[in-house]
């Protein structure tokens, strides 16, 4: 197994990170959504005893960790970088803009991005409303209700996962890419985030384990 | 006597034998002497706080404790103060102070909760804590407890009365309620008769499995309905309950009217309408839960039906003692087996009853939940200094062994969230001025207030008409399974949902036959160690003293085929059954010692076995016994030689092997909800909690992976080791084995004592195969 999947998307080719993120290696593009930082520091705002270091520290780590092995020029993140309203660890973020500043950043922003745009000029995110066409993909946040024809729309905001069964009565809940026709949605990469469990149905699905990803 | 003398106490009887008017008389007694000498002053106070379990108890003791109040013309002001009081009536409380109140653990710490209690609470006299057996199993034992606590620091000669039905441990439940005080048990020493009666079905079925409910058996007890003054119906749960209402009335129409059904879920006003028509004697039948296992006797009753296993000899007792309630009168109890094997609990009933064999009731300890939300709590109202409540906490029994180390990590979670901060750290919970730890923001103060108590339950949705009128309440992952349009039966009509609003489900009725039925999630209670022993005891006797019993006599063919096919389990002999089907190899051990005993020995012997090659297993169980499959071989000679059952190390393999399954995550939940770390809300009370939801499950792995020597992390795997596990029952029964002759046996096909564990849906499982390997070997199998 390994630790990412390469696939043709409506002739594009798209890399599966096992990291919950998406590698588009023609544009060099980093695709992520659902980071929900400076969830906890929001919990703890508001009075729940949330470890204050719980989700943060490691998913910078694994957005430094991303960066080096893909070495991308941009990221997109689809949306629900932020958690919630402003709270100190949004300076977590704009050092991290800092340190990469050769990067282009873009925001399609998503229920949770409340920060005012002063806030996202100051990490150097461009803001992008409600979607990016890029060729022949969508970026987005929800999926769209409506893809043009030959269009291909990529997701996040549902945060799926799936079930898988086996042998024994076993089973095991994985977040998963969800791809049907013209959706791929993206699993959320914030590690302090939900899951929604997603049918098949007649898609594909792609588990991931933070070490691997696997069609099913 | 006792309490005039200004003596605290607790007092058992069996239920209907007017314990609650036997103390009630003492408190007026002592409350007229008392205020006849007493300054105007002390005449405007409350005197005395009643405290039950549940509120349509403390309804019904309104109503009891007026009647007198009226037939003697005392004029006293009795009041009642539960969730369900008005505003308008809780502040003419705050002014007036009712000479009485009759309240719940979570209502007095709401009083807790508000500015001015110590005030208001200094010159309370008297504590009266009602069925006391009820709360002190439970975290709501630990919330009186700690109320208890800070009311005696209020007034040193607070006199404390705990009313209770028998239980095997009455001296330590009198101690825990007393704290160190001695105090007094008054016992009314007059033996109740019983008459257990086990309705049998007109055939037996030999693969029996746990599903149907007992339904078939419906018809049966029609004749007994009835030739009955009136019957109470008692189910396990309370999807149980609405099915055996609908049936009941299928069979029998002319029941319309004069058979009612009463659960917890189910509007006020509704089990309100229920008490009433069942005191006045208009209702032929009543089904219901545990929800009329408590209270004032409805003279009416004269009959009493168990649906299904009551898991424990006092639940049963208790409910056969809501019928015959003369002093003197036989109480009378039909039981009815859900499924073949349950037939024998009817034969172990009668044994345990003849033999007065009782349970204890285990007092949680040291529940730091608890201890948090009641350290809030204060914080909320006047403030507190932490060496003064450090003292009172530590005299309670729960908090006996706690460390002032470990009461200092609650002052840390509180006032920082937990022992490290980040470098930006905006914690805000409760702040410390002047050494008084206080609450300032009115945000967390109203978050806190609506999240007091020690039950926790899912999000619950109002079942409402579209008139507006409520009708009880039902787990939200229940409606957000339906559509609009579709049907389900709840509170004995059948329901059309014509729309969601925010927590609302707004329905009509519909006149279609069939819908679904809400299952509501708790309820699995274990058989209790009593019970277990007494049915071990009729195992071991169907050929010997048992054989005369009518249970035993009907369940011999179903014995006869066991012993065909393998080895009928007794207490001196563990049965284990190997046998392969499509799914897998089953391993079937038969240790009758009720669910979570099972549930503790499952993981431990998959921990044991997994020792020495990799498995993953799917593990069933019911309370006769449990099953572990895999996909593998499971080779039990060589195991039971390398020591599958040995005592050595018993504790560390159980704490190993807990920490591979999810037990310690599921007790989290409660956990996380009564430390406030999930805000639940209350049912229909919209509040912002924007951005602020998070499952427990999320916290849990949190905590695990940052803080792992967590107070409330601990707690939770504490719980797990001596209430999931009950780890000195579990010892105990593991001790028990490793005495026993161990049989095994290959039967080529399932026998009747595994086929309904097999049958059972409800899997755990244990792995300790790597993630990735186990995701290989699904893809595998799958293509």
């Amino acid at each position: 197994m390994t630790d990412y999947l390469a696939i043709q998307l409506n002739h594009t080719p798209v890399y599966l990170l096992a990291e919950k993120g998406v590698f588009l290696p023609q544009s060099h593009t980093l695709i992520l959504a659902d980071l929900h930082l400076g969830k906890a520091a929001h919990f703890r705002k508001s009075g729940i005893m949330i470890p204050a270091q719980a989700g943060t520290y490691r998913d910078y780590q694994t957005l430094h960790r991303l960066i080096l092995k893909y070495n991308p020029l941009r990221i997109i993140f689809l949306g629900d970088l932020f958690h919630s309203v402003e709270n100190a660890t949004w300076r977590y973020f704009i050092a991290f803009a800092q340190q990469y500043s050769q990067l282009k950043l873009w925001l399609v922003r998503g229920n949770h991005d409340i920060l005012s745009p002063a806030r996202y000029t100051e990490a150097n995110l461009l803001i992008c409303e409600d979607q990016l066409v890029e060729g022949n993909l969508i970026f987005s946040h929800a999926p769209l209700n409506h893809v043009p024809p030959e269009m291909l729309n990529m997701a996040g905001h549902i945060h799926p996962a799936t079930t898988l069964k086996g042998m024994a009565k076993q089973s095991l809940q994985l977040p998963c890419f969800h791809f049907e026709w013209p959706y791929l949605l993206l699993p959320a990469f914030g590690s302090l985030t939900g899951t929604y469990v997603l049918p098949k149905g007649r898609g594909k699905q792609f588990v991931v384990t933070g070490k691997t990803v696997k069609e099913i | 006597m006792a309490l005039m003398a200004g003596q605290s106490g607790l007092l058992n009887a069996p239920t209907g034998y007017g314990k609650t008017y036997a103390l009630w008389f003492g408190i007026l007694e002592r409350m007229l002497a008392q205020r006849s000498k007493a300054s105007k002053k002390l005449r405007q106070h409350t005197f005395c706080l009643w405290i039950t379990p549940l509120r349509s108890l403390s309804q019904e003791m309104v109503l009891a404790l007026n009647r007198v109040n009226e037939d003697l013309h005392l004029q006293l002001d009795i009041a009642l103060r539960t969730g369900d009081t008005s505003l308008k009536e809780r502040q003419r409380q705050l002014l007036t102070h009712p000479d009485v109140l009759i309240t719940t653990p979570e209502s007095i710490h709401l009083m807790l909760a508000q500015k001015g209690y110590s005030e208001r609470l200094k010159h309370l006299q008297m504590i009266v804590v009602d069925e006391w057996h009820e709360l002190l199993g439970s975290k709501r034992g630990v919330l009186t407890e700690l109320a208890l606590s800070r009311l005696k620091h209020l007034n040193k000669h607070l006199q404390i009365w705990g009313i209770s039905a028998t239980i095997g441990n009455l001296e330590e439940a009198k101690e825990i309620l007393l704290g160190h005080k001695n105090g007094v048990i008054i016992k009314a020493n007059l033996p109740k008769k019983t008459e257990i009666t086990t309705v049998l079905p007109d055939v037996l079925e030999k693969f029996p499995w746990g599903g149907h409910l007992g339904i078939h058996l419906a018809a049966k007890i029609l004749p007994i309905i009835n030739q009955s003054k009136t019957t109470l119906i008692f189910t396990n749960t309370r999807s149980q309950a609405e099915i055996w209402y609908q049936e009941l009335l299928k069979l029998q129409p002319d029941l319309a009217g004069i058979l009612a059904l009463h659960h917890g879920s189910l509007s006020e006003e509704i089990r309100q309408w229920v008490e009433a028509a069942l005191h006045n004697g208009t209702l032929k039948a009543v089904v219901c839960t545990s929800s009329l296992d408590l209270g004032v006797d409805f003279r009416p009753v004269d009959t009493v039906i168990q649906i299904g296993s009551a898991k424990g000899i006092a639940r049963f007792l208790q409910r056969a003692g809501r019928s015959g309630h003369q002093p003197g009168a036989t109480s009378k109890i039909w039981f009815v087996p859900t499924h073949s094997l349950e037939i024998i609990e009817g034969a172990a009933l009668r044994y345990a009853e003849q033999h007065q064999l009782m349970e204890n009731r285990i007092p949680y300890i040291r529940s730091f939940d608890v201890l948090i939300q009641y350290l809030i709590t204060l914080a909320v109202s006047e403030g507190f200094v932490p060496d003064e409540i450090f003292n009172e906490v530590k005299n309670t029994h729960c908090f006996a062994s706690i460390t002032p180390e470990e009461f200092h990590q609650c002052l840390l979670l509180i006032t920082q969230g937990g022992k490290t901060l980040d470098a930006y750290d905006e914690f805000h919970k409760v702040v410390i001025e002047d050494g008084l730890y206080k609450v300032t923001s009115k945000k967390v103060a109203m978050r806190h207030r609506l999240s007091i108590g020690a039950i926790v339950s899912d999000t619950m949705m109002q079942v409402k008409y579209a008139s507006g009128k409520y009708i009880g309440s039902i787990e939200e992952w229940f409606i957000s399974r339906l559509n609009v349009g579709d049907t389900f039966w709840f509170a004995g009509k059948n329901l059309e949902l014509l729309r969601v609003k925010d927590l609302q489900a707004i329905v009509k009725l519909s006149t279609k036959k069939k819908g679904l039925v809400p299952s509501w999630m708790g309820g699995r209670l274990p058989l209790s160690t009593h019970l277990a022993f007494a049915i071990r005891h009729i195992l071991d006797q169907w050929q010997g003293t048992a054989r005369q019993e009518p249970e035993v006599i009907f369940l011999t063919p179903l014995f006869e085929e066991q012993e065909r096919r393998s080895t009928l389990p007794n207490s001196r002999q563990l049965v284990i059954e190997q046998t392969q089907t499509k799914d897998g190899y089953h391993v079937f051990f038969f240790p009758f010692e009720g669910k979570f005993v099972h549930e503790g020995m499952a993981a431990l012997i998959a921990y044991r076995l997994a020792k020495v090659q990799t498995y993953t297993f799917s593990v069933a169980l019911n309370d006769y016994g449990f099953e572990l499959l895999s996909d593998q071989p499971i080779h039990m000679h060589e195991a039971i030689q390398r020591g599958l059952f040995t005592m050595d190390n018993l504790s560390e393999d159980i704490q190993q092997s807990i920490n591979m399954t999810e037990l310690a995550r599921k007790r989290f939940r409660d956990i996380a909800g009564i430390a406030g770390l999930v805000f639940q809300g209350f049912p229909g009370k919209k509040i912002k909690t924007k951005h602020l939801q998070a499952n427990a499950g999320l916290f849990f792995k949190v905590f695990e992976e940052y803080e792992n020597d967590h107070l409330l992390l601990k707690e939770a795997y504490d719980e797990v080791f001596d209430f999931q596990l009950d780890y000195a029952r579990l010892r105990a029964a593991f001790k028990r084995i490793t005495g026993n002759q161990i049989i095994i046996q290959h039967p080529p096909h399932l026998t009747p004592f595994a086929f309904p564990i097999f049958a059972e849906s409800f899997r755990e499982r244990f792995s300790n195969e790597a993630l990735e390997d186990r995701l290989r070997k699904m893809i595998a199998q799958m293509e």
